[in-house]
């Protein structure tokens, strides 16, 4: 008989039986066996797979701290050799649903096997870790956890078997913004033909490809006392100093960079080149203040049109790159302007 | 690119230059693209101190 497929799970405190809000600091900790939804999760498993242990986290713990206790977690776990990690599910709790997300991540990027976690659709873990790991869709609160409970054990298993997903409706978990070339029987044209017709005739139909809906972050509100504000600039035109000594990314850049500027009155060319892969970067390296226009900048500064401009230009490659890293490379650069003290940034953008 | 811009959700938006030259003019001559640019920024400290409510498109 071959060995059993091994499995940890992982729940906080309060599906731990340890108690609620009042509990949500307790650190992590290691269990053998299921523990709480995990002994429904083991019947919907059946023997082909065994919950050896369960690790637990408070919500407050997890989130004050989640790296060191994603850190703690798998210290507690490693000697268990896991096939799967199971995680929840966590339906729409915020920070339950954020440390079964982080964890998922972590155990696949640490341990190198799959992971999976169950939350609901408005939990705000679905956009975040979608893109990361498996998320099997749940209702809203524990009395659908019925439902959710054998969703995520056929999904456990396949993966744990090595066995290649389906499509998310077909396997029931989130989109993960993946692509995967399949063979199909129609061509392009024939099948666009077939979606119109149907969209024409009312009946249902699929698309082969999701727009992408972004979100919207109402705007901040204006500078009170431009003369008393220190500004940045910064741009994702890829402008960096020549040689491009951090390796930003042509495309698909994974970070941000930022440069000294301080004391520069231009950016003065030949000392700067664009590292996009997406534009023509002839004209802004004959010029680089075509891209991060730092000689208008001083001009105003020395007409005291605002008080002080930051010592160090931002800068990425804004080129195929997904919204969601976006929106990571944004929160990152607002928090340095934030630890800064800066009150404004002109971003240029191509 | 102002339509990307506006597609992607930027509040506070300024029409300038081209693609490859957001805050550059390379048919100016050179005098003449260091003061248009100039008064690129200026209608960017401007966008930075306006009140808006939704997304605004300022005109260099």
């Amino acid at each position: 008989m071959t060995e059993k497929i091994r499995i940890v799970h992982y729940i906080n405190q309060f599906f731990a039986g340890m108690g609620g809000e009042e509990h949500a600091s307790i650190p992590p900790g290691r269990r053998d066996g299921p523990v709480g939804p995990g002994r429904a999760l083991q019947m919907a498993i059946g023997d082909e797979a065994e919950i050896v242990a369960t690790i637990v986290c408070g919500d407050g713990y997890f989130s004050d701290q989640p790296d060191q206790a994603a850190d703690d977690l798998i210290d507690l776990i490693v000697d268990d050799k896991p096939d799967v990690l199971i995680a929840g599910p966590a339906f729409d709790s915020g920070r339950y649903g954020m440390a079964c997300g982080k964890i998922c991540q972590v155990v696949q990027k640490r341990l190198g096997i799959p992971a999976i976690t169950g939350v609901a659709q408005e939990n705000p873990a679905a956009e975040v870790y979608s893109p990361y790991t498996y998320i099997v869709p749940t209702g809203t609160t524990a009395a659908t956890m019925r439902q959710s409970i054998p969703s995520m054990a056929t999904l456990a298993l396949k993966l744990a078997r090595g066995e290649t997903l389906g499509t998310p409706a077909e396997d029931n978990y989130l989109p993960r913004g993946r692509r995967r070339n399949v063979f199909v029987s129609a061509p392009a044209a024939h099948r666009a033909v077939d979606m119109l017709l149907k969209k024409v005739g009312g009946e249902p139909y699929e698309t082969e490809l999701r727009i992408p809906s972004y979100d919207r972050v109402p705007p901040a509100p204006p500078i009170a006392n431009l003369k008393d504000a220190k500004l940045a600039v910064g741009t994702e035109g890829g402008t960096v100093p020549i040689g491009n000594p951090d390796r930003i990314e042509a495309v698909r850049a994974t970070k941000w960079v930022q440069y000294p500027i301080a004391g520069m009155d231009t950016m003065t060319p030949g000392d700067y080149e664009s590292a996009h892969g997406g534009y023509d970067a002839r004209f802004a390296n004959a010029d680089p203040n075509r891209m991060v226009p730092l000689d208008g900048l001083r001009t105003l500064e020395a007409k005291h049109a605002f008080r002080q401009l930051f010592e160090n230009y931002f800068s990425t490659v804004g080129c195929g790159m997904p919204t969601a890293t976006a929106a990571e490379i944004g929160q990152s650069m607002a928090q340095e302007m934030k630890a800064k003290g800066i009150d404004g940034i002109i971003i240029t953008a191509t | 690119m102002t339509s990307v811009a506006l597609s992607v959700g930027a509040n506070r938006i300024v029409k300038a230059g081209r693609i490859p030259h957001p805050t550059g003019d390379p048919t100016r001559a050179p005098d003449h693209e260091v003061s248009w640019r100039e008064h690129v920024v200026e209608t960017a400290l401007n966008a930075l101190t306006t009140p808006v409510e939704d997304q605004t498109v300022f005109e260099a």
